[in-house]
This record gives structure tokens, sequence and C-alpha cells, in this order.
């Protein structure tokens, strides 16, 4: 019985820029935010029931002292799908790739989770496409996770209402909130015991399949140009200093015709 | 002749705005170049919709009605009945919304049909050479418009950003072909497994005229209440707010304003605390008014802003309440 969560390291672009790229190396990259929130609720499920947690995560091997630090919030296993051929992924070939790891090494899970988007795109396809890829429903937005004999029994936010689903198979969630009563935080035992923990590696080798079905020629869409984008610059008058009299004139303009 | 589907939504018989700008991205993909136009609805209610859509220029409606709240809760089977309704149709372009249905509903069925998909795409591209549609984005690090493209695959699937614009949409010369596809499908549901619980309070950052939006420069999730009650004296603005309150878990998700979040279209938008992100920006430049509180003069915001107050977000929310406070009662 294990539940596996997809973990992505994004890099820092800002703390890109400001570096050379003589040193550049993993201390750019973090954890995408809301997949440690997916990771919270596992490990809630695990502290419940019991479930082992298993994080995936694909990237470059760079990543790698990154996922280890993942042992610190108590995982069981920590994996890093990391190949040159994987690089330059769309959405759909990284569904594709994360499918046939899980299918090939850990399709005996109960539950996938994952954070909903990543920072540093934002689209919000890969969870659902994952789901295709291994065929099994997801859910979004997930406030509540309860295990009820052998069913998974989860209440999900769609638009203004709160629905409740029970399901026997399989299932992906993903959540843009951790669990309200449950944090998770790295324990110094497990940070001391991270550091003689490996980080499972496994390449596009492992994957058994073709390499051209994985990274930039497994992908469908590609960027064929870019052109830069500039905001209307609005404001005529200087900036006023906060002081009363100052606003008191200003809150007449702002507001007054719509008071 | 070339096929577009459309997968558009209405509120109450009338088109969103953003099926607005895809009905309208539509008429003129086939006004250039011909295409024929299939739109699709997935929705309860639609009759007056479909009503709606017999008088503009499409060319075909299918429709499935969904006899319950559980849009974003289609069932495998359905999306595989979904996916096989498309192949049979075969489009080159697959079009929908960028609501919170499209945005799960799509990567299942790209996915699926084994091809490209483009989330929240502003506009298309035809290229001449290869006749193909490309869609356009924003990326957001770098602030830029990208072209993207579909190169090996069919449909070219894109969500579509809202951008509430005003559309001239064509009135309808021949009357289009309508079908029920509801029991092709939908499977009939256990009603057991989903359960409607109760209705949470709705937030209507994108109806409101005056938007209070919250930034990082807010301390602490309990500092709320200062705002609320501002929120309270301008007559129950609408409170939203930067990603960076989302992830402190400050403001909801459905509170985020931005080009990942929500956009915006208020006569006035009070920004507290924000430095004037790219992202964010983006979601409030339809706003008529822009108010900026910042307590850093450099800060990105005021450039973009109508009026610009350097001070502490505390200090001028106080004083904007107090003198509301005296004026309101
Ligand atoms: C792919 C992607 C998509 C994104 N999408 C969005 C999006 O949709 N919406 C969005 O908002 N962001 C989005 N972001 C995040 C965005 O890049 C910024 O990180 C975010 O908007 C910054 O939020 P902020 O202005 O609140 O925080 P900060 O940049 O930290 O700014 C806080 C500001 O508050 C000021 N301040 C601090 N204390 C006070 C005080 N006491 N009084 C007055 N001022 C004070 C500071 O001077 C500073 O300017 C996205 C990012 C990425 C990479």
């Amino acid at each position: 019985m294990y539940i596996i969560v997809c973990v992505k390291q994004v890099k820092n672009y800002n703390l890109e820029k400001r570096k050379t790229s003589a040193n550049s190396g993993s201390n750019d990259m973090f954890h995408n935010p809301v997949d440690l929130m997916a990771l919270a609720w596992a490990m809630k499920l695990k502290q419940m029931y019991g479930f082992k947690v298993i994080t995936i995560s694909m990237g470059p091997l760079n990543a790698k002292s990154q996922v280890r630090l993942l042992y610190s919030y108590g995982v069981d296993r920590a994996v890093l799908l990391s190949s040159k051929t994987l690089a330059g992924s769309d959405t759909y070939a990284t569904s594709y790739a994360l499918g046939e790891l899980i299918r090939n090494y850990f399709s005996d899970y109960s539950m996938i989770l994952c954070g909903d988007k990543t920072l540093d795109s934002e689209t919000g396809q890969v969870p659902h496409s994952l789901a295709m890829a291994l065929g099994v429903s997801s859910y979004s937005n997930i406030v509540e996770i309860l295990r009820k004999e052998d069913c998974f029994e989860v209440t999900c936010e769609v638009e203004s209402d709160r629905v409740k689903m029970t399901e026997k198979d399989k299932l992906l969630c993903t959540v843009t909130q951790g669990p309200k009563d449950y944090v998770n935080l790295p324990a110094i035992k497990n940070i001391i015991d991270s550091e003689s923990k490996e980080v499972e590696i496994l390449t596009s080798k492992d994957l058994k399949v073709k390499d051209e079905v994985v990274g930039q020629k497994g992908s469908y869409t590609k960027v064929i140009s870019l052109h830069e984008k500039n905001f209307v610059t609005r404001r005529k008058q200087q900036n006023i200093v906060f002081s009363e009299e100052k606003m008191g004139m200003l809150m007449k303009v702002i507001l007054g015709e719509s008071l | 002749m070339k096929k577009l589907c459309i997968f558009i939504e209405h509120k109450d018989g009338v088109p969103t705005s953003n099926s607005q700008k895809i009905l309208y991205m539509a008429q003129m993909l086939k006004k250039q170049y011909g295409y024929r136009i299939i739109a699709i609805v997935m929705e309860q209610n639609s009759e007056s919709f479909i009503e709606y859509l017999k008088t503009i220029e499409v060319d075909e409606i299918y429709f499935v009605t969904l006899n319950e709240k559980n849009k974003l809760l289609f069932l495998k089977e359905e999306i595989d009945n979904l996916v096989c309704f498309l192949k049979e149709i075969n489009p080159e372009v697959a079009w929908a919304t960028n609501s919170s249905c499209y945005r799960i509903l799509f990567p299942k069925v790209a996915y699926s049909l084994h091809t490209g998909l483009c989330a929240a795409c502003s506009d298309f591209k035809y290229d001449e050479d290869s006749g193909r549609i490309n869609m356009v984005r924003t990326v957001f690090s770098n602030n830029a418009y990208a072209q993207i493209s579909v190169h090996r695959s069919r449909p070219v699937m894109a969500t579509i950003l809202d951008e509430k614009g005003t559309y001239n949409l064509e009135r309808n010369l021949t009357f289009p072909e309508i079908h029920d596809i509801t029991d092709r499908i939908l499977l009939i549901r256990d009603n057991q497994a989903i359960k409607i619980m109760k209705e949470l309070e709705s937030i209507n950052l994108d109806k409101s005229q005056i938007v209070i939006g919250l930034g990082n420069g807010i301390h602490d999730k309990s500092d709320m209440d200062l705002f609320e009650k501002l929120s309270r004296l301008l007559n129950h603005a609408a409170i939203g707010g930067t990603r960076e309150l989302i992830n402190r878990q400050i403001l909801p998700q459905n509170c985020q304003i931005g080009s990942t979040g929500t956009q915006i279209f208020a006569d006035i938008y009070i920004g507290f605390g924000i430095s004037g992100s790219p992202q964010h920006m983006q979601g409030i430049e339809h706003v008529k008014k822009i108010i900026a509180v910042n307590n850093d003069p450099y800060a990105s915001i005021f450039q973009h802003a109508d009026y610009g107050i350097v001070g502490d977000m505390y200090e001028v929310a106080n004083y904007m309440i107090n003198y509301l406070g005296g004026k309101d009662t």
C-alpha cells in the first residue's frame, strides 16, 4: 500500500539572472511549493492509515540533492527520473514518461497526489494527462481525503460546491492547499537520516521505450517564436507620499464618483 | 472543408465573455480561411443558449445536457466517449474556454488523442507556408509572447484566455444543424458516489466594481480583518491578491488575480503591498483606475498605476477606513 507524490524541482529564474553560469548548481532549484502540499496530504495519510510514501521527480541530475531532502519529510523512497533524452518534454511527453515510470515500477500504488500546477509553467496539464496515461480518474481541488474500508472518500471543491466522491479504484488527486490539520515539517531525526539515504535514479532506458517517444521528440507542441510584451504605462501624476492632507484630496479624486 | 470545434459555455443563456472571444476567433478563422465552425455545449439548462447560437454564424451545434452540477467530474468512460466523438468529427483545430472545467478536461482529451495542447492562449496565427494554425500565449517568466505550433498531430488544441473585450459576432445566414449527443457521451451516474455538500460562498472578483488587491506586504493572515473592514466600507469591494498570498495560504486560490488567476475588469483597483509583477499586472490591465500603495517608491507597480501612494499599507488602509467611516454613517 503506497501513495505516489509527484514533486517537481523548479528553477529559480531570478537567482539565475544574478548568477554567472560558472556557479550554477542545484542551489537554484527548489521544490514546487504546492507539490509539498501534496506531500503533506500523503504524509497525513501515512500517519492515519500506514501508507508508504514514494516521491517521483523528473528533472536534471543536479536536482538530486534537492530530491534527497525529501527524505527529511519522512518519505520512504525518493525517485528521480533523469536523462538527457527527457529534456525539452512538453506536457504530453512529461505525462507519458511519468506514466511509463509508474506503470513499470510502481504500478501497485493506491493513489497519486500532485500539486495542481508548477511555479515555472503553470499550465496545470500534467496531472490530468498523467491520469489519462494511467487510465485512472483524477479529481482536483481536494479538501479532504479519507479511507473508508477499501475505498477512498475524497471531497473536492467544484466551482462553488463541495462534492464528495467515493472511489474504489486507483485515483489521482491534485491539491491547491495542504490538509488543514496537519503540518508537514522536516523532523530532525529524518534530516539526519536523510543524509545516509540515496535517491533512486532511473533513466529513460529504464522506461523501456524508444527515445523517439520521449523528450523533445515525443512532444506534440513546440515554441516557434518569442517576442516581448509591454504593459501600458499609465501614470501621469507623481506619486504622493502618504500624509493625511494629501490623502484627503486623493480620496475624493479616487472615490468621488463611485461612492 | 477544415473543421474547428469550439467548446463554449454560457451563463443564463448568454455566452460567457470567454466564449464570446472564442466565437469571435472562430468566425475569423471561418471568414478568412474557410473553416467550418462546430460548437459544442456541455452544460445544464442550455436551451436558450442554443437558441442564441442559432442566430449567429456557426455551422453545427452539438450539445450534452448535464443534469447535475458535476461538470468537473466527468468519468473516465465519459471522456473516452468524448474522445471517440472528436475522432469522428476529426477537426483541424479544437478550442475551449479557460474555465476550470476545460482546464481539466482538455489535457485529458489531448492526451487521449495524442496531440498537442497549448494552455491559456490569447490569439492564433495562420502560417501561410504550412497552412497550419499556431497558437499565441504569453510566457510568464520572461514577459513575452510565444508562438506555439502543434507540428505533427491533429487537432491543434488550445484553451483560450478570457480577455473580456467586446466582440461583434456575425449573424447567421444559414440555419446550423443541431445534434443532441447527451446519451452518447454521458453514462447513467451512480448518484450515491457523488454527493453535493454545500454551496461555498462564491467570490465575484471579475464582476465587482471596486477590487482590493493584497500583496506580500501583508504581515499576517489576521490582518485580513482590516482589509475586510475596508471592503465593507467600499460597497463590499471584492478582495483578491497576488499569488504570494495564495502560497502563504492567506487567500484561497480563487482569489488570485493575474495571468494564472482571474482577470478583473473593475472600475477601481486598489493594490496594497504589491510589487507589480507582469503576471499580476496582466490580471488588472483592463481596470479603469489603478491605485497602488507601496512603501517602496521604486516599486514597478507605480509605473502602471494611475495613482501612486508611497506609504505603509496599514497606515493608508487605516486612513481610508477612517475617511470612509466618517462619510459612511
Ligand atoms: C508562471 C508564473 C505565473 C504567475 N502567475 C501569477 C498570477 O497570476 N498572479 C500573481 O499575482 N502572481 C503570479 N506569479 C507570481 C509573480 O511573479 C510574483 O511573484 C507575485 O505577483 C508577487 O507578489 P507580490 O507583489 O505580492 O509580492 P512581492 O513581489 O514580494 O511584493 C511585495 C511588495 O510589498 C511592498 N511592501 C512590503 N511591506 C509593505 C508595507 N508595509 N506597506 C506597503 N508596501 C509594502 C514591497 O515594497 C513589495 O513591493 C506568477 C509567477 C510565475 C512564475
